[in-house]
């Protein structure tokens, strides 16, 4: 009998304690980096168009040979920010870019440094494959040849190979390297464009959506291919597919359109958590909003 | 309850007709579509009967039934020297003798100016003395037989047919009425004849016979005061000469200005500015050009386009009215038109293109060098042969640049004085005379040929390149 | 956030539908309980059959739950909140369909016992107990329906006094050894016992599968109810 009052009594101690609730695990982290910094960092990176605030404060660090996936609904800044990476954003006359993009340590907005060479070492693969056009052989060669690759044609036929075995074409178009990259189909024309991208030895990949115009083997073809690749490279890739980003990432970046005071939609980096854990426990409810369906 | 007839019907779908009235609808509809297409087919009719009557017009006046004396009948020149009429004709004969029978029958004065305008030898004078001939080649003012060469086979059997056979086209008979009744024409010679019309010449002398007036011999037969043996050579070859300036200028400025400002300028007010004047420009009169020529480049530049800065002695012309100040005049008439278009075919090519280039580390400049371009070409070189056509065709610039109406030799150089095709048009259509019309005509059968044969290649060429990029 | 908008409504209607056939297990298992324990301490042989009869519905409401619960996760990919609480009912529908069998148990032992004597005392421990699991399987219900994780972590010290009284239960059996009739009347009953007990362990893990939906970490409880995180690491 002692033993049931003082266990009644020790229980009722324990509901008076504080416990760990469900609220304050759902509290406000902080996005702090606890991890030694990556093959890409930004710190406190603003894209501006004009005036329109596209993407605000996003400080985020991409692993050495990981995949990481950004995602999050239509303006919400994630395509911009791959850009940024790369500096293809300098295309668009009205893009501005503030903070700072480290690579290797490196600022590539710092002054006097020239996109040129920070899009040799960063390659990039779109959405709608875009081979030159020209041959399977030139389409790869020529990307070679442009950044001063000296070898002659036996070495540059090896290079070709060996882009292509990279990106798991070879076997497919070893016969025909004459014949226009057009002639292939979708899926292989995105895998030249891979094939053609790794030719310049670069040691980051980014991919913008790079199977949303393939069908479905296709694209596990492609997701089959990144997750080889991963073991050479950093791959970056932005998906509106939240299962793709679920499928091949190590860690995924989601972000969100907020709306200002202003009434401007800027996107904003929400959670950037390994992919296991925000697909299953997400830290922010904007997250667990997002991919339950339930977003306003 | 209120009794009230519904002015709308309650749901929606109530406002489409019922069938009945659908059907009354239909009926309505599609007798007026059918009438529109009816009306624009007539449209299509005018346009299509107005080029027709064009096109009757030229080649109606361009072959028929002439009433031809010759003073000399080349049968008769022929068999004088030995040859058998039936086998041989006066295009046959040697140059040798072409030459003998000029000297048997010109007056010396004439066949000295003929020999200074343009030798017939190399190597021995016909009209003038040796002697002379080094004492008027070493004056302050030479002329051009001393520096020209021989006169060609083509060019000799111009002048026999010009003094020797002294042809004459007293009356003439378009194509179409000489088909169809041609006794119409030898009665209207006759009576002619009886009317007292041709004091100098017989009825029996007047021999009817079919010519056709636009043929080879017309191409290659250089201008001729007479009509009936004028060619257009000179023009052509200056045609010619103009469309190779023209594009020598207007196709790298255009091309090169068109890449600057679509691949490489900015957006900004200077080059909207830009932009809007190029677009203008484009529409500006052609004798505005012409104007612009004639200050530029044949009074101030004329040292230049004379030539003089290049010789040290006697400038190859003695004024700026040149095929280069015509060329550049020309060339700048058709630039505005070749930035437009190669800036189209430019920014025909996908941006993806240039993006997947620029993703690999590339230049702004190795990306269009090597894809950007290829894949613009076939537009540009449409843009610019269609823009090329449109100026070998333009007259009012080259008057005033100073084509020359009446020019029998062929330019040399760029620095010669020419005449071109529409110029010569312009000036055979300005005299009254029948035979004028006709070789007119004649003339412009072949700018006509000539366009088509120009739009052709552009056509062929953006078939051929378009099925390719596929 | 202004205005959520749930644009995977059917999904979640579907999910809904789903949960309540599943609960529906646990509330059909604790009647069954409360009958079962009726009828093995009164010696209620009808009683006993209703129970058997009940846990044919049981069985059928797991198959259908299995069913949907495949097709739902092949049409739609569930994630985050929505996948936990996927793998919390595949879970919880094998755990019900178990609580059912134990109901079984007790009832065939209530018509094996048919006609033996009893024990009053033993009776009496064992009504206890079904008035102490009882509970607990409601209060797992209503930790489960209105999310609490605070109450669901009073399960684990709800759960010791039925262990206790199932670990007395072998010293009554003991007792009356020296009556082979009774003996064997015990020692049916301690199998209810122990049944009993099994369906407390049971309610407890309903309470641990509601915390995991709740916080998204898996954890056992102890005793008193803290979370013990589980140590994947320590695994394969």
């Amino acid at each position: 009998m002692t033993n049931e009052t003082s266990t009644e009594s020790r229980l009722n101690e324990m509901i008076e304690e504080p416990m760990t609730s469900a609220q304050e695990n759902q509290a406000e982290p902080e996005i702090t980096v606890v991890r030694p910094p990556g093959v890409i960092e930004t710190k406190n990176m603003y894209v501006f168009y004009g005036d329109f605030m596209a993407v605000a404060d996003v400080s985020l660090n991409f692993g050495k040979n990981e995949i990481s996936a950004l995602i999050g609904p239509s303006g919400c800044g994630k395509s911009t920010v791959l850009r940024s990476l790369n500096r293809m954003n300098d295309l668009v006359a009205s893009a501005r870019t503030e903070g700072e993009v480290h690579y290797h340590g490196e600022n590539i907005y710092a002054e006097g440094v020239d996109p040129v060479e920070v899009r040799r070492t960063i390659g990039m693969v779109f959405q709608k494959p875009n081979p030159f056009p020209k041959s399977i052989f030139d389409n790869i060669a020529w990307g070679a040849k442009i950044n001063g690759f000296r070898g002659n044609k036996s070495e540059t036929e090896g290079l070709v190979q060996e882009a292509l075995e990279g990106a798991a074409l070879w076997d497919e178009v070893k016969d025909k390297l004459a014949e226009s990259g057009y002639s292939l189909s979708g899926g292989q024309q995105q895998r030249l464009c891979i094939a053609r991208a790794i030719a310049t030895k670069p040691d980051v990949i980014l991919m913008d959506e790079p199977c949303s115009a393939l069908d479905p083997i296709a694209t596990l073809r492609i997701e089959e291919l990144m997750l080889e690749l991963k073991e050479n490279y950093s791959i970056i890739i932005v998906t509106h597919n939240m299962q793709q980003a679920a499928r091949v990432s190590d860690r995924t970046a989601f972000f969100n359109v907020k709306l200002n005071d202003t009434g401007m939609r800027t996107g904003r980096l929400v959670e950037y958590s390994p992919t296991d854990q925000l697909f299953t426990s997400p830290t922010e409810k904007d997250t667990e909003d997002y991919i339950t369906g339930r977003f306003g | 309850m209120s009794i009230e007839a519904p002015e709308r019907p309650g749901r929606v779908e109530d406002l489409y007709p019922s069938e009945q009235e659908y059907i009354g609808h239909l009926g309505r509809r599609l007798r007026k579509a059918a009438v529109f297409r009816l009306f624009c087919l007539a449209m299509l009719s005018i346009a299509v009967l107005a080029l027709a009557t064009l096109l009757y017009t030229i080649i109606n006046d361009s072959f028929g039934l002439v009433a031809i004396v010759n003073e000399n009948d080349p049968e008769g020149i022929v068999a004088g020297l030995g040859h058998d009429p039936e086998e041989v004709g006066l295009e046959n004969l040697e140059y040798d003798e072409l030459v003998g029978l000029l000297e048997g029958t010109v007056s010396s004065g004439v066949g000295r100016r003929l020999e200074r305008d343009q030798r017939f030898y190399e190597d021995r004078l016909v009209f003038e003395s040796d002697a002379t001939w080094a004492e008027i080649c070493t004056s302050d003012a030479p002329p051009s037989g001393c520096t020209l060469g021989p006169r060609g086979q083509s060019d000799i059997l111009a002048l026999v047919f010009e003094r020797v056979v002294v042809p004459d086209v007293i009356a003439t008979y378009e194509l179409i009425p000489s088909l169809f009744s041609p006794e119409v024409f030898e009665e209207e010679v006759a009576a002619a004849f009886e009317a007292g019309r041709f004091p100098d010449h017989t009825p029996d002398q007047a021999a009817i016979e079919w010519r056709s007036w636009f043929n080879p011999t017309f191409l290659t037969t250089p201008q001729n005061s007479t009509p009936e043996i004028a060619g257009i050579r000179t023009a052509i070859i200056g045609s010619a000469w103009l469309v190779v300036i023209t594009l020598l200028f207007a196709v790298p400025v255009g091309v090169g200005a068109a890449i600057y400002l679509v691949e490489y300028a900015k957006p900004s007010r200077l080059n909207d500015f830009i932009q809007t004047n190029i677009n203008n420009l484009a529409g500006v009169p052609s004798i505005i050009y012409g104007m612009l020529g004639l200050a530029i480049f044949v009074r101030v530049l004329e040292p230049f386009t004379s030539g003089a800065i290049f010789t040290d002695g006697v400038p190859p012309s003695d004024n700026g009215r040149t095929v280069i100040a015509a060329g550049l005049t020309l060339g700048l008439l058709t630039l505005p038109v070749v930035i437009i278009s190669a800036q189209e075919a430019l920014k025909s090519v996908p941006n993806s293109l240039r993006h997947a280039g620029l993703a690999l580390g590339a230049t702004r400049w190795q990306t269009v060098r090597s894809q950007i371009l290829p894949v613009a070409l076939p537009g540009i070189l449409t843009g610019t042969i269609l823009a090329v056509a449109r100026a070998v065709g333009e007259t009012a610039p080259l008057i005033l640049v100073g084509a020359a109406s009446f020019i029998t030799t062929d330019p040399t150089g760029p620095f010669s004085k020419f005449t071109a095709l529409p110029i010569q048009i312009f000036q055979w259509t300005s005299f009254p005379q029948q035979e004028f019309r006709h070789i007119a005509a004649a003339a412009s059968l072949a700018l006509l040929l000539l366009l088509l044969t120009l739009n052709a290649a552009a056509v062929i060429l953006r078939n051929r390149y378009s099925r390719r990029a596929e | 956030m202004t205005g959520i908008r749930d644009t995977n409504i059917h999904f979640h209607q579907e999910l809904e539908e789903l949960e309540r056939k599943v609960l529906s297990m646990v509330d059909r298992a604790e009647q069954m309980v409360e009958m079962a324990v009726q009828a093995v301490t009164s010696d209620d042989v009808d009683l006993a059959q209703r129970v058997v009869e009940l846990d044919d519905g049981i069985d059928a409401t797991y198959s259908e739950v299995h069913q949907d619960w495949t097709s739902l996760m092949a049409r739609h990919q569930p994630l985050g909140s929505d996948l936990r609480r996927m793998a919390v009912l595949i879970q919880l529908n094998v755990t019900f369909e178990r609580m059912g069998d134990q109901c079984v148990n007790i009832a065939k032992i209530a018509q094996f016992n048919e006609g033996l004597p009893r024990v009053e005392r033993i009776c009496e421990q064992i009504r206890e107990m079904g008035d102490l699991v009882r509970p607990m399987i409601r209060t797992a219900i209503e930790a489960y329906v209105r999310g609490d994780v605070d109450e669901a972590r009073l399960l684990p010290a709800m759960d010791q006094p039925v262990d206790r009284l199932n670990a007395n239960m072998y010293k009554e059996t003991v007792a009356v050894r020296d009556n082979p009739q009774l003996l064997e009347w015990a020692t049916k009953m301690l199998m209810v016992s122990r049944a009993l007990e099994r369906v407390g362990d049971q309610a407890v893990d309903f309470g641990e599968q509601t915390a995991y939906l709740i916080t998204g970490e898996r954890a056992e409880f102890d005793e008193y109810g803290m979370a013990r995180p589980i140590d994947d690491s320590q695994l394969d």
